[in-house]
């Protein structure tokens, strides 16, 4: 099928080619399997999709689209809720390995009931081809999807970690959506570190009291790929906060897309909420846009953006050159520590490792 | 009951002025081949601009309206009038000026700034200008200040024809088309290489028919090393029929010359001001846009500067403030094309009463533009919560040889900032008005006094009864 996805909120000017995506005879993936680990405190369950399952109903920023493909698709949802008053350090993970000329799509629900605290990990890595063409933007098969739908109860905490590895040739679409109870926090961490074609969204809906959003990506880009974005903080409910931070590096021919949208609603008194974006461009091939969109209707809010955007600072590259240090060899060390910075943040030492372990 | 302000000086009145229509000449209303036709009569066009007004039109109604920006489905086109002139041919003095229409301008000041801190004034009343008049010492210097009808039919035709609509092209948008297909007045300026004009230009545009449409055309080329600051201020009497102003600016500036380009713009709340304003700048060339928006009912504004030769710069300076009934989408847009290449955005939104102000941009770094920089800022201020305020910067960076920077805050005012005020003896009400007035002075301390004091004015003026 034909998809639109990614639109922006607000639309700009049509010649910027950024108001939305379209891409052109997706294959509908059937389901696929997920490696698990479970710690016993949280509860696991699947629900087909002829079964009534509330949190298929919270938006995420990918766009209707997706759920029409996932509609024709025979997969459920894989559903991991943790009871009120429980908070548990160890993660669940979810490990998917994807196959190429296999399309596969995956639905996740994370619901964490009042005051409770889960931390939910998952890696996505795939199988290149051996020797195939890189796939043609018109014929996609190297394809997964995956969906994930958190519904974050009063005084909730919500970690999400996602790290990717895909191959060159695989298009990727990650699709979340959040609903956030009263004082509940949100704190997602996604890394980025290979893929195609890869299109991300997520929508969080700050809708009661005092709830929080905290969002940090990194990528790392090279050769062709992309990375295309769509992020949306919907402010509602009042004390709302918001952060996304932003940052990446782009080498080789690669281009990235952030739209970054604090949608200040009537209601939403007293938010706030912030973006940063942080880019760094290595080659002369790459493409960087950046459209960080502040909307606002309700008047005691603040909002703020900021973005850098270029090449490194050149009293700190003068700065490690006078210590001997190549170019070369500073740029690298740059690009790492972005994702350093943020691989820190991860509240899981393997997951560290294993993001250590693609840098190498 | 005493209004709770302490601005009670400023008269709206003077914008509000409406002439009786007598001893006009009006097109009917509506778009056709046979109106268009009628226009190039009217103007006298040669050839190619009748020819190239038709082909406009064609465009016109191929390109859909925007799907991206406030909504003009208020304005219908078969009820716009395209062309209404006075029974009056343009004059070089004052005196001569039909006693209506002067008196209007004396109103608004225009001669009386003429005298004291113009070099030349161009006064375009409805379709055509009634008055051109350009200072002897600066016509002298080799300027050529004169009104596009004039200059697309005398010695500079050939310049003219180079250079008409080729930076804005009809098939950019589609008012830039219907701008192609109906355009009259406005004024061609030509500043001879390394003259430096000491004081401003200005032209005022006046539409005070109902139910009509200003299409002016402004062709400023600055030559080589020179140097022009050009103002234009616009303004309209309010009536309960859509108003329609779809001027087209084209600025040309020169290796190593500079042009600054101040705007007030107040057109009155019944106003679609879907105006299009670009400049290319040369080597080492400067554009400088000055822009403050307070008029119109809908208004699409993005001056856009073009930096095609190497070191080339453009700093944009914008205040928009929309009050009840107003949307106003403004901002501008920044290509570097060249190396050495820099660009600064910095700007203002007010939102109140209901208005919508919404800050647009784009800046766009070409594979070309090695070393270019460029930084954004822009601020937003909400007098209420019945008011909306949205940012929509965009960047496309196509090279790894920039430095990129961008800024955005959206707030209120602060109480604590009315404290201090008030606790220096400022009553609230004069204490918020002067916190508005001193958000906007990235704008008005850019402006000639006279005109910053118009701004602050007109600031004042929006404020009135919103406060307490």
């Amino acid at each position: 099928m034909d998809m639109t996805v990614n639109r922006l909120p607000a639309p700009t000017w049509n010649w910027l080619r950024v108001n939305e995506v379209n891409l052109r005879n997706v294959p509908v993936p059937a389901e696929g399997q997920i490696e698990t680990e479970t710690p016993d405190t949280i509860s696991y369950s699947y629900y087909n999709k002829k079964e009534n399952f509330s949190p298929a109903d919270i938006s995420g920023a990918v766009g209707a689209d997706l759920d029409v493909l996932l509609e024709e698709s025979d997969g459920g949802f894989h559903s991991w809720e943790i009871a009120s008053g429980v908070k548990e350090s160890a993660p669940v993970r979810l490990h998917f390995c994807y196959e190429a000329e296999k399309p596969v799509q995956n639905r996740i629900a994370i619901h964490a009931c009042e005051d409770s605290e889960i931390t939910v990990i998952m890696d996505f890595c795939g199988e290149d081809a051996a020797g195939s063409e890189q796939t043609a933007p018109q014929n996609i098969s190297d394809f997964a999807v995956v969906q994930t739908k958190i519904c974050a109860e009063r005084g909730a905490k919500v970690h999400l970690v996602q790290i990717q590895k895909l191959p060159e040739s695989f298009t990727f679409l990650n699709d979340t959506g959040t609903s956030c109870g009263e004082g509940a926090q949100i704190e997602t961490i996604q890394i980025v570190l290979g893929g195609g074609k890869t299109y991300m969204g997520m929508r969080t809906d700050l809708g009661t009291k005092a709830s929080t959003l905290e969002s940090k990506i990194g990528y790392l880009l090279d050769k062709k790929e992309s990375l295309d974005m769509n992020y949306l903080a919907y402010h509602t409910g009042a004390k709302t906060t918001s952060r996304m931070d932003v940052s990446g590096v782009l080498r080789g021919e690669s281009r990235k897309l952030f739209r970054g949208t604090i949608d200040f609603r009537n209601g939403s008194v007293g938010a706030k909420g912030d973006e940063k974006e942080d880019v760094l461009l290595f080659s002369e091939g790459v493409v960087n846009r950046t459209i960080p969109l502040i909307l606002c209707e309700e008047e005691d809010v603040e909002g703020n953006h900021g973005a850098t955007i270029g090449r490194l600072d050149e009293a700190l590259l003068f700065y490690l050159a006078s210590r001997g240090i190549e170019e070369e060899e500073i740029y690298e060390m740059m690009a790492r520590a972005r994702i350093d910075a943020i691989c820190n943040e991860i509240p899981d030492e393997k997951t560290r490792e294993l993001v250590q372990g693609y840098l190498v | 009951m005493k209004e709770k302000t302490w601005v009670e000086d400023v008269n709206r009145s003077i914008y509000d002025i409406k002439n009786e229509e007598k001893d006009v000449y009006r097109l009917k209303a509506g778009l056709t081949p046979e109106i268009v036709a009628q226009i190039s009569d009217e103007k006298h066009d040669p050839e190619w601009m009748r020819e190239f007004r038709q082909k406009s039109l064609e465009i016109y109604n191929e390109i859909p309206v925007p799907d991206w920006g406030p909504s003009i489905e208020g304005l219908n086109m078969d009820k716009i009038a395209t062309y209404v002139r006075t029974n009056t041919d343009m004059k070089g003095s004052w005196d001569e000026v039909p006693e209506e229409i002067k008196k209007t301008f004396d109103l608004l000041g225009i001669p009386q700034a003429e005298r004291e801190s113009l070099a030349g004034v161009g006064a375009q009343y409805d379709s055509e200008l009634v008055y051109h008049n350009v200072k002897k010492e600066v016509a002298e210097q080799g300027v050529v200040y004169t009104d596009m009808e004039s200059a697309l039919n005398g010695e500079y035709a050939d310049m003219v024809k180079s250079h008409f609509m080729k930076l804005v092209p009809p098939r950019d948008h589609k008012f830039a088309a219907l701008h192609g297909a109906v355009w009259s007045g406005g004024s061609f300026v030509y500043v001879p290489p390394g003259v430096k004009v000491d004081i401003p230009l200005q032209s005022y545009f006046r539409l005070n028919a109902p139910g009509a449409g200003q299409f002016e055309h402004t062709l400023i080329i600055v030559d080589e090393g020179a140097d022009l600051h050009f103002i234009e201020g616009c303004s309209a009497p309010k009536y309960n029929v859509a108003n329609l102003h779809a001027g087209c600016v084209e600025l040309f500036v020169g290796k190593n010359a500079r042009l600054r380009y101040s705007t007030i713009e107040n057109w009155s709340k019944n106003m679609y001001n879907l105006n299009t304003k670009r400049a290319r700048v040369e080597e080492g060339g400067k554009i400088e846009w000055v822009s403050g928006s307070f008029g119109s009912h809908v208004s699409y504004l993005y001056p856009m500067s073009i930096l095609n030769g190497d070191g080339a710069r453009a700093e944009f300076t914008g205040v928009t403030f929309a009050g009840q009934g107003q949307n106003l989408d403004t901002g501008a847009k920044m290509v570097h094309n060249a190396p050495n290449t820099s660009s600064y955005m910095n700007t203002r939104s007010i939102s109140k009463g209901g208005g919508i102000s919404t800050f647009r941009s784009s800046v766009v770094v070409n594979p070309k533009a090695k070393n270019s920089k460029s930084s954004v800022s822009c601020q937003s201020l909400m007098l209420d919560r019945i008011s909306r305020s949205d940012t929509i910067p965009a960047m496309d960076i196509r090279t790894s040889d920039a430095d990129i920077g961008h800024e955005a805050k959206i707030g209120r005012i602060s109480d604590e900032a009315v404290f201090y005020l008030m606790s220096r003896g400022i009553p609230e009400d004069e204490a918020r008005a002067m916190i508005v007035s001193g958000f906007a002075d990235n704008v008005s301390k850019e402006l000639p006094v006279e005109y910053a004091v118009e701004m602050n004015n007109l600031i004042r003026l929006e404020m009135k009864g919103s406060i307490g």
